[in-house]
This record gives structure tokens, C-alpha cells and sequence, in this order.
């Protein structure tokens, strides 16, 4: 019953007010990501994943073979386990020079020095470093930097490889573009990938499947679009549940839905920005009237309530085209303005609520 | 420099009483120099007993810092990384050769490994070796009282280092071993090479418990320290000399050091 990719069911305490419990599986070729706020047990997951930290109960396989399983006393450590790892600030050896760092894994598992040098130089030019061999990790630049790191983890051809916030140390306005070539890089990797992150843009763009990660559990699982448009937890519909479009941006104005007839536009406060702009606006910065509002909101249009759907001490209102976006509003509020399923509303956005991102 | 119109000036009772803690440390340098017998000076330091007692103090303290090298890097791994039973009462003792009169060093040694001591007494009988008043005596009492420098450099340098490094290396598939040779160790290689400097300077320099221990016998245990402070009473050009002597090799391994290693 040999299963290809990772499976990890496994639980551990750390201290009476901290248990991590985790059931995943990532089959090889796609992307997992495992997405919580910080504190959530993403980081003691790593150290599980790479044999840093053992399990208190569960199994954790690679490939259908098992690394850690307590009651088999069945523990194979990190320098055996084959997992690549693309640490937290990347953690190259500041001592060594790329070519040495990509390399280190190889010779750490005997491969003679040419040979390791060899193959660390191809890992190189594929993740377009070439020219940075000889610099050492001070004279990296944030994203050079992190494809060093991804070289390093990869270079050892491994069973599974974990990036933990590959993104977090990057400069904001260098993010975006890294983060699309990092969805490239990621695809050379024919094994299991999973990510470990707490921002959701990341998340639903690198990922196939998300696991939402709260308190030391596994709140909810699904595709990108099944969290965004079904949050079943607090978090998930604060975060996971923003809403995200891509559209256009000229002169403060964002189209989008071009040559579909009826064009929805917003507009933003960034009148610099020219060019496909990816746009979030958190579900509560979504008002929703009976009649046309007036004020400061510039952002406002008629549409249909196609979804109302109860969240805890929340309403998600799921809203119809010129532009689908996700509201929240109180029950109260529900009650009081009548809303329900194909009613006419008003929805306004101010410009301040809306974020920005060059896509 | 823009920044130094925005400082506001020292005060100046703070301005006198630095220049006071520089003077300290420069007057008696300069009333060194300013009594050393240039003329004569080849001829002093050519003297059999300058050159025994150099050959001497340069190989105890060489190796006293080989030894300190050998058992205090494995010590403050351990009060670094583990945790173990008596790891305060360990800790405690290392320091305590800091704060020991080195006299009492000395003779705590004596006590302990003297032909009659606890554990120099069946040392002797079953081996014949006699530590004390021998070269192996000095190098006993200057790594007593050196090591600590290098154990406590040592310590906080791992303790002070990003675990995480050691895991990205361990995740990478190195041995305990490797991650040590090729990660822990040139990370924390200034820590290491400046604990090493302090500790040959204070095995350079090292007086009391030498004396106490090993004695005093010029071409077998009479370091340079030893040398001067018997010249001091027989011959002050001699000890003018020789004290000169230790100044320069001390500021040149300070300085030699210094542009390498401790860059600010």
C-alpha cells in the first residue's frame, strides 16, 4: 500500500495550553498550503514535517513510507529524512558562498566535491542566478536570496519540499512579482509542495488545496475558491474570505470584466498605478443599503443579493454582477433593512478600504 | 559628518574623568618606556635568562591555549546547549578562577596535585610523574587560571547563535559532526579566535599561581612574568627590558588580531 506524497496525521503538546493536532495530505505535483495566523502551530508543523521535533501520537509517511510513528518507535531524523526546506528567512550559511550553499546538502550526503558542485551549478542557472556563484548571503539580494534557499532544498532531490513564509522576508513592493516566480519555480518540483503561511494572497495563488490552520487545528480544507466563497470559521472569513479581483487600473479607476458588455469599475486611491492590479476589500468594509447612499463612498452601484448565509455573529451576503464581491453585515442589520435571496441593494466600497496590488 | 552636529556634546565632568581612565592605562605605559635603557637593550634581551624564560612562557601559554581549546570548547557546548543536573554548580566553577586570587589557585593545585596531594600522591606512585616545578606545572597553573576566558567567550557565541542554522543543516542531511565543523564553528569563529586571545594573554601573563605551583626555576619554570619580578630586585634594567619585551609581543598579537577579527 505504497501511496505516493506526504500523509501526516499527528498530534503533539508542547505545554498544557498548547496541542497541535494535523491531518494532511499533499499527493505529489501540487501545492498544499497551510494557512493560520502567527501562533497557530505552522512552525512547529515544519519542525515536525522535517524531523526537527517529534510526534506524541499520529504517523507521518513519505512516499508510503513512514518517518515518525511513536508507537512503532518508528523516528527517522532530519538528516535522514528527505524533506527540502526553504526555512523562514532562508537561514543560507552565511559563511559559505551560493555555490556552497546549494552544494552543502550534497556533500553532507557524500557526494564527491566536483560532482556536487556540479549539479549545485545546474540548480543555479535553472532558478537564474547565474553571476551570483561566488557571492556570499550578505550580497544577496531579498529574492535572489530565497531562490538560493529553494536551490539549497531542492538540490537534494527530496521526498517533500516545505517552504515556511518563503515570502514574509521580501520587501513589500517586490512581493508580488516573486510570488509568481516562485509559482514557476515551484512547478520544476515533480513532489509534494506545501506551503506554510499566514498571508492569504499567498495562499490561494500558489496553492491547489489550503488547509486553514487555528489554535493548533486544522479548521477547514478545500480549494482556494471553496474557503473564499464557504469560510467556515472567524478567520477564515476575515482572511481567507476577502475578497480578491483582478482588473486594470488607469488613472485611479480599475476595470474589469472587459468585453463582457456591462464593465464593473472601482476606484482606488492609487493614481500612479497603470496596469493589471489584483484589488482585496474585506468583506465588512462592504456596506449594503436600500436606497442610493450618499457621502464619501464614490464606489457604488446597484446589484442582487444572490447569496445570505449565516456565520457565527455574522451575515455573508454572496452579490451579483456588475462585480461579485462577498458583504458581511450584522443580523441585525439583515433583519432591520429586510435583506434576502434576488433583493435590489445598493452596495458601496470606499476607496481608503480597497488594497492595492500590482498583479 | 551630519550626524556629529546633531550629538549633543559630552559633559564635561564626563570628558575629565575619561581622560583620568585613559591616563591610568597610558601613564604606566609611558613610565615604561621612558625608563628603558635603549643603549643596553640588545644585550639585555639576549640575556640567558630573557631567552629561557621566552622560549618558555611562549610555549606553556601556546599550549595551555591548545588545552583550553580542547576541553573548554566541549565544556561550554554542553553548559550552551544541554541541559543537566549541577550545570549552575559547573557554570560556577569555571568562573571561579576569575574571581580566585591566583595565589590561591596556586595552591589549591598544590594541594591537590603536589607529590602528597589528593590526587598527585597515587599519580606519583603509580606513574612517577611529579606536576609540580616542572613545565607541565606551568602550563597546569596558567590553563587553570586562562580557560575560563575561553569557556565563557565560547558559551555566549553558541548561545547568542540562531539555532535554526544548525536545523536548515541537520534538514539538509549533515551529521551532527558536519553541522559542528561546518556550520556551529565558523559561525561563532570570532567568538572563538578573540577567546582564544584572551585566553594566551592571561597565560602569557600569568604570575601568581605559576609561582605558587611550579616555582621558580630559570630554563625549567621561570616564565617572562617570573623573570621581571625576580630582576625587579637584582638588576631594573633587566626587568625594564623584559617587561618591554612582553608589551611588544602582547600589542602586536592584539593588533595583528584586531584588523582581522574584531572589525567594529
Amino acid at each position: 500500500m505504497s501511496r505516493e506524497g506526504l500523509e501526516a496525521r499527528f498530534a503533539l503538546s508542547r505545554s498544557s495550553s498548547f496541542n497541535l493536532d494535523v491531518e494532511l495530505t499533499v499527493p505529489p505535483s501540487s501545492t498544499a498550503a497551510l494557512l493560520g495566523p502567527n501562533g497557530a502551530g505552522k512552525s512547529t508543523t515544519v519542525a515536525v514535517l522535517a524531523g526537527l521535533t517529534g510526534i506524541d501520537e499520529g504517523v507521518i509517511a513519505l512516499n508510503g513510507e513512514v518517518v515518525d510513528d511513536p508507537t512503532k518507535d518508528v523516528f527517522v531524523p532530519a538528516r535522514e529524512r528527505r524533506v527540502g526546506v526553504v526555512f523562514q528567512d532562508y537561514m543560507l550559511f552565511p559563511n559559505m558562498d551560493v555555490v556552497e550553499n546549494v552544494a552543502f546538502g550534497l556533500r553532507s550526503r557524500g557526494v564527491d566535491r566536483e560532482q556536487a558542485v556540479a549539479r549545485a551549478s545546474e540548480w543555479i542557472s535553472l532558478l537564474g542566478l547565474d553571476g551570483a556563484e561566488r557571492k556570499r548571503p550578505g550580497e544577496l539580494s531579498g529574492g535572489q536570496a530565497q531562490r538560493v534557499a529553494l536551490a539549497r532544498a531542492l538540490a537534494g532531490d527530496p521526498d517533500l519540499l516545505l517552504l515556511d513564509e518563503p515570502l514574509a522576508a521580501l520587501d513589500v513592493t517586490i512581493r508580488s512579482d516573486l510570488r509568481r516566480q516562485l509559482a514557476e519555480h515551484l512547478s520544476v518540483f515533480p513532489g509534494p509542495r506545501l506551503l506554510i503561511t499566514h498571508d492569504p494572497t499567498e495562499a490561494f495563488l500558489l496553492a491547489d488545496e489550503v488547509h486553514i490552520i487555528e489554535d493548533g487545528s486544522i479548521t477547514q480544507s478545500g480549494s482556494p475558491d471553496d474557503i473564499r466563497l464557504r469560510p467556515r470559521t472567524r478567520f477564515a472569513a476575515d482572511l481567507a474570505g476577502a475578497n480578491l479581483l483582478t482588473g486594470v487600473a488607469r488613472d485611479g479607476v480599475v476595470t474589469f470584466g472587459e468585453g463582457t458588455g456591462r464593465d464593473g469599475i472601482l476606484r482606488i486611491v492609487d493614481h500612479v498605478l497603470t496596469g493589471p492590479v489584483m484589488l482585496t476589500i474585506a468583506p465588512a468594509a462592504v456596506s449594503v443599503h436600500l436606497e442610493r447612499p450618499e457621502g464619501s463612498a464614490r464606489n457604488s452601484w446597484l446589484t442582487t443579493i444572490e447569496q445570505l448565509e449565516p456565520i457565527r455573529d455574522r451575515v455573508r451576503i454572496g452579490l451579483g454582477p456588475p462585480l461579485a464581491i462577498t458583504a458581511e453585515v450584522t443580523p441585525e442589520a439583515t433583519e432591520s433593512l429586510g435583506l434576502e435571496t434576488g433583493l435590489q441593494v445598493w452596495v458601496a466600497v470606499k476607496a481608503t478600504e480597497i488594497g492595492v496590488e500590482g498583479a | 559628518m551630519s550626524r556629529g552636529r546633531a550629538e549633543e556634546r559630552a559633559p564635561v565632568s564626563l570628558i575629565v574623568l575619561a581622560i583620568l581612565g585613559a591616563g591610568l592605562f597610558a601613564v604606566p605605559l609611558l613610565g615604561l618606556i621612558w625608563r628603558v635603557p635603549w643603549r643596553q637593550l640588545p644585550a639585555l634581551l639576549t640575556d640567558d635568562v630573557v631567552i629561557d624564560a621566552l622560549g618558555l612562557s611562549l610555549v606553556t601559554s601556546l599550549t595551555s591555549t591548545g588545552i583550553a581549546l580542547l576541553l573548554g570548547f566541549p565544556l561550554a557546548w554542553l553548559l550552551a546547549n544541554r541541559e543537566f543536573p549541577g550545570r549552575r554548580l559547573v557554570r560556577g566553577l569555571v568562573l571561579l578562577p576569575l574571581v580566585l586570587p591566583p595565589v590561591v589557585g596556586g595552591a589549591a593545585l598544590l594541594f591537590a596535585l603536589g607529590r602528597r596531594g589528593l590526587v598527585g600522591e597515587p599519580l606519583y606512585q603509580t606513574t612517577g610523574l611529579v606536576l609540580p616545578f616542572s613545565i607541565w606545572g606551568v602550563v597546569l597553573a596558567t590553563t587553570f587560571v586562562a580557560m575560563p576566558f575561553l569557556v565563557i567567550t565560547v558559551e555566549g557565541a553558541l548561545r547568542n547563535l540562531d539555532r535554526r542554522y544548525e536545523g536548515a543543516a541537520a534538514s539538509l542531511g549533515a551529521s551532527r559532526w558536519t553541522v559542528l565543523r561546518r556550520v556551529t564553528i565558523p559561525m561563532i569563529a570570532p567568538s572563538l579566535i578573540a577567546g582564544m586571545v584572551l585566553t594566551w594573554a592571561r597565560a602569557f601573563g600569568e604570575f601568581g599561581a605559576t609561582i605558587t605551583f611550579a616555582g621558580n626555576l630559570q630554563g625549567r619554570t621561570q616564565t617572562l612574568p617570573l623573570a621581571v619580578f625576580v630582576a625587579l630586585e637584582s638588576n631594573r634594567d633587566l626587568a625594564v627590558a623584559i617587561s618591554l619585551l612582553m608589551v611588544v609581543i602582547s600589542l602586536a598579537v592584539l593588533v595583528a588580531l584586531r584588523e582581522r577579527w574584531w572589525k567594529p
